[in-house]
C-alpha cells in the first residue's frame, strides 16, 4: 500500500517557446503550491523544489528540455497529471484554470 | 588633485562632496548582527518584503492598465518572488544561521540565485532574468534602507553622485535640489541616462573609466559637465576658478527658474507657443517640466536604430501613447515619420551598395516611399494613436509636390484600411510637412495648399542651401543659420503659410538659440519647437520682446549681405533687449 513515500514520476518536455521563463516558472510553482505533496523537478542531475519559481528558473529549461517531475505525498496521484500539464504548457497564459 | 576626462553629456559646473555608489547603486557591506538581534532582523526583513510585494502589485496594476495584462504579468511574477519558499528559506538561513544583516542577506541570496542561473550556461536566454532579480533586490533594499539610509532619496546635504553607472530611471528620479551633478565610469553620449541628465539640467560626465577606487564619499569633487571633466580633491586655486564659473551660471539660471511658469508672451501680448523637440518617450517629462505647450517634433528613429528587426506596429503605438499621455489634454504631439539615411538602417533596408553621397541619397521619406510596408506600419500606429490625443503627423525631407502627394495618399489609404477594420483614429488628423530642402521652401506656396502645417527644419535647410556639411571643419564656416539666403527662404515659407492660413513652426537648432528669437518672431513665427533644455532661455527672451521691434529687426537683417553681418547685428540687438542673456552658451 502506497502511503505517499514512493514518488510518482513523469517525464515532461518543455514546449513553451520561451522556455521555463520567469512567468511560466511562477505559473507552475503556483499550481504546485496547491498540493500538499512534495514536488521535485529534475533536469539532468539538478533537482529543485517545484513550489519555488526562482528555483525552477535556475533549471534554465530552454524549449525542448526534458524534465522529470516527481510528486510524493497523499495527493500525489491527483497532482501528477495537473503538474505535467502545467510544465508542458506552450504558454503561461491560461494556467490559472489548473488552480481550480 | 586628480583631473579625469570623460564624455560631457550635460553642461554646468558643480562643486560638492562626493557620494560614491557601487555597481548596484547601494553599497551593502557584509555585516553580521548579534544573536539577540536576529529576531529583530527577521522582522525587519519581512516588513520590507511585504512592502516590496505591495509595491510590485501596484506596479502590476499600473502597467496592466497602461499596457495590458501581458506586461503587468511580469510584475505579478516579481510579486510572487517575495513569497517564494526557496527564496524565503535562503534568507532565513542567512540571517538565523550566518547572522547576516537583512540587507546583506537579500543581496547575497539574489546573487546566489543569479550565479546558479549563469552557471547553467544558457547565457543569452537568461540574461533578462538576472535583470529581473536585481530589480527585485533593489526594491527590497529600498524598503530596508528606506528609513535609515537611502543614498539618493534621503540626502541631507547636496552631493555629487559618483557611480559605476546610473540607469535612466535612477537618473530620472534624482532630486535636482540634492544632487548637484553626477559622474559615471560607464555610459555614452547617446544613452538615455545622458538624455535624462540633460533634460533635468543636472551637470553630468559619463564614460570616465575606472576612478571609484580613488575617491571616497565626502571627498570634495568638481564636475564640469560642459567640458567633460571630473576633478577629485581639487587644489585651492582650481576650486576658486570653478567656483567663479559655477556662480556665473547659477545667477543666470536663477532668472529662468523664476520665469518657468510665466506665459510665453511678448510685452505687447503676442503669444509665442514654445514646443519641445524630443527623441525618446522619456523626454516628454522634460517638456512638461518646462511648461512646453506640446511636442513640436517627436523623432521616431530611436525605434529603428540599434536592432536587427523592424519595430512592430505595437511598439510604435506604445511609444506614441506614452508621450501623448504624458503631455495630456490640449498639448499637441507632432510625430515625424522615419527620418533615417539608408546607411543608418537595419540590415534589411540598407542600400545594396554604399551610396556615394548619402545626404543626397535614399534617406528619410525617400526611403519610406520605396518601402511602403515599412512606411504604412508606422502610419497605422500614428493614426491609431490619434484616437488618444492631439496627434499630428509630419513628413520629413519632402523635396517635391509629387512626393508630398504620395505620402498623403498613403496616409489616406491607411485611414481607409483602419475604417474598414473598425479601428478608431482621428480622420481629421492634421498633416504637415517639414520644409528642409530648398526646393520645398521655394515651392512653399504650392505646398501650403496641400497640408495643414509646415515645420521648418533649419539644420538641413542650411546644409542644403549653402551646400556645406557643418561637421566638415573646412567648410563649416559656410554653415550658418544667420545666412541671409536662409533667412529669405524662411520668410518665403512663413509668408506662404500665412497666406493660406496654415500653421508654421521652426524646429531646427536655430529655434533653441535666444539670439535668433527676435528675428524669428519678426519674420512672423508664432510657434517654435526646441530642445526642452533651451525652453527657459528662449522664453525669457520672448518675454522681453515687442513684435513691432522684432519686425524691424527682421527687415533690417533681411537686407544684410552676409551671415557675419547678420550675427553681429543680432548680437547688438540682444545686448539691447536682454543684456543678461549675453555670454550664454550660444556663441
Amino acid at each position: 500500500m502506497d502511503n505517499g513515500n514512493t514518488p510518482l514520476r513523469a517525464t515532461v518536455v518543455v514546449r513553451n517557446p520561451k522556455g521555463l521563463h520567469m512567468r511560466a516558472a511562477y505559473a507552475v510553482a503556483k499550481v504546485a503550491a496547491r498540493f500538499r505533496s512534495a514536488v521535485t523537478i529534475r533536469k539532468q542531475d539538478r533537482a529543485v523544489n517545484g513550489k519555488s519559481g526562482v528555483s525552477l528558473m535556475t533549471l534554465a529549461a530552454v524549449p525542448g528540455s526534458e524534465l522529470v517531475l516527481e510528486v510524493a505525498g497523499e495527493d500525489a496521484a491527483a497532482a501528477l497529471p495537473v503538474l505535467a500539464e502545467a510544465l508542458a504548457a506552450p504558454s503561461a497564459d491560461g494556467l490559472d484554470r489548473l488552480l481550480h | 588633485m586628480i583631473t579625469l576626462r570623460g564624455i560631457p553629456v550635460s553642461a554646468g559646473v558643480a562643486i560638492g562632496p562626493a557620494l560614491v555608489l557601487d555597481a548596484e547603486g547601494v553599497r551593502i557591506p557584509q555585516r553580521r548582527v548579534a544573536a539577540e538581534q536576529v529576531n529583530g532582523e527577521i522582522a525587519r526583513l519581512h516588513t520590507a518584503l511585504a512592502a516590496a510585494a505591495f509595491e510590485a502589485n501596484q506596479t502590476q496594476r499600473d502597467i496592466t492598465s497602461r499596457l495590458g495584462p501581458q506586461y503587468g504579468a511580469i510584475f505579478a511574477a516579481h510579486a510572487l518572488l517575495f513569497e517564494d519558499p526557496d527564496f524565503l528559506a535562503s534568507l532565513d538561513t542567512l540571517v538565523r544561521t550566518e547572522r547576516f544583516s537583512a540587507e546583506y542577506a537579500v543581496s547575497r541570496a539574489v546573487r546566489d540565485f543569479v550565479r546558479t542561473f549563469e552557471s547553467m550556461g544558457e547565457g543569452t536566454f537568461l540574461a533578462w532574468r538576472s535583470a529581473d532579480l536585481f530589480d527585485i533586490e533593489k526594491r527590497i533594499l529600498k524598503h530596508l534602507l528606506g528609513d535609515r539610509r537611502e543614498p539618493l532619496r534621503d540626502l541631507r546635504e547636496p552631493v555629487i553622485v559618483l557611480a559605476r553607472d546610473l540607469s535612466p530611471s535612477e537618473t530620472a528620479a534624482l532630486d535636482r535640489n540634492k544632487v548637484y551633478a553626477f559622474a559615471t565610469e560607464h555610459g555614452g553620449r547617446t544613452s538615455h541616462t545622458a538624455i535624462m541628465a540633460n533634460a533635468l539640467d543636472i551637470p553630468a560626465v559619463v564614460g570616465i573609466g575606472h576612478f571609484l577606487n580613488d575617491v571616497s564619499s565626502g571627498d570634495p569633487v568638481i564636475v564640469d559637465g560642459g567640458e567633460g571633466v571630473l576633478v577629485l580633491d581639487p587644489d585651492d586655486d582650481v576650486l576658486a576658478q570653478y567656483r567663479k564659473a559655477r556662480d556665473a551660471r547659477l545667477s543666470k539660471s536663477g532668472v529662468w527658474v523664476v520665469e518657468r511658469n510665466l506665459p510665453s508672451v511678448t510685452t505687447d501680448g503676442a503669444h509665442i507657443a514654445l514646443f519641445g523637440n524630443i527623441e525618446f518617450p522619456d523626454e516628454a517629462t522634460a517638456c512638461t517640466a518646462r511648461g512646453a505647450g506640446g511636442v513640436g517634433l517627436y523623432r521616431t528613429e530611436f525605434l529603428y536604430v540599434g536592432r536587427d528587426t523592424d519595430p512592430s506596429e505595437e511598439e510604435h503605438f506604445r511609444a506614441y501613447l506614452r508621450v501623448i499621455r504624458e503631455m495630456g489634454e490640449g498639448r499637441p504631439v507632432v510625430i515625424r515619420t522615419l527620418d533615417l539615411g539608408a546607411d543608418k538602417f537595419v540590415a534589411a533596408h540598407a542600400a545594396k551598395e554604399p551610396e556615394k553621397n548619402p545626404s543626397l541619397g535614399v534617406r528619410s521619406v525617400r526611403l519610406c516611399l520605396r518601402d511602403t510596408p515599412l512606411f504604412t506600419k508606422q502610419l497605422r500606429a500614428i493614426l491609431r494613436a490619434s484616437a488618444f490625443g492631439d496627434v499630428r503627423v509630419m513628413f520629413p525631407m519632402v523635396a517635391t509636390l509629387p512626393e508630398l502627394r504620395k505620402c498623403v495618399f498613403l496616409l489616406r489609404e491607411v485611414m481607409e484600411d483602419l475604417r474598414e477594420a473598425g479601428v478608431e483614429f482621428n480622420p481629421n488628423v492634421p498633416i504637415g510637412t517639414m520644409i528642409e530642402v530648398p526646393s520645398a521652401a521655394v515651392m512653399a506656396n504650392e505646398f501650403a495648399r496641400e497640408v495643414d502645417f509646415f515645420s521648418i527644419g533649419t539644420n538641413d535647410l542650411i546644409q542644403y542651401t549653402l551646400a556645406a556639411d557643418r561637421t566638415n571643419e573646412l567648410v563649416a564656416d559656410l554653415y550658418s543659420p544667420a545666412d541671409p539666403a536662409v533667412l529669405r527662404l524662411i520668410k518665403t515659407v512663413v509668408d506662404s503659410a500665412r497666406t493660406h492660413g496654415k500653421g508654421v513652426n521652426v524646429c531646427g537648432e536655430m529655434s533653441g538659440d535666444p539670439l535668433f528669437t527676435p528675428l524669428l518672431v519678426g519674420l512672423g513665427l508664432r510657434q517654435l519647437s526646441l530642445a526642452p533644455n533651451n525652453l527657459p532661455a528662449v522664453k525669457a527672451m520672448v518675454r522681453r520682446l515687442d513684435v513691432g521691434d522684432c519686425e524691424r529687426i527682421a527687415a533690417e537683417a533681411l537686407g544684410l549681405e552676409s551671415a557675419r553681418d547678420v550675427t553681429n547685428y543680432l548680437l547688438r540687438q540682444r545686448q539691447r533687449i536682454h543684456p543678461e542673456a549675453a555670454g550664454g552658451g550660444e556663441e
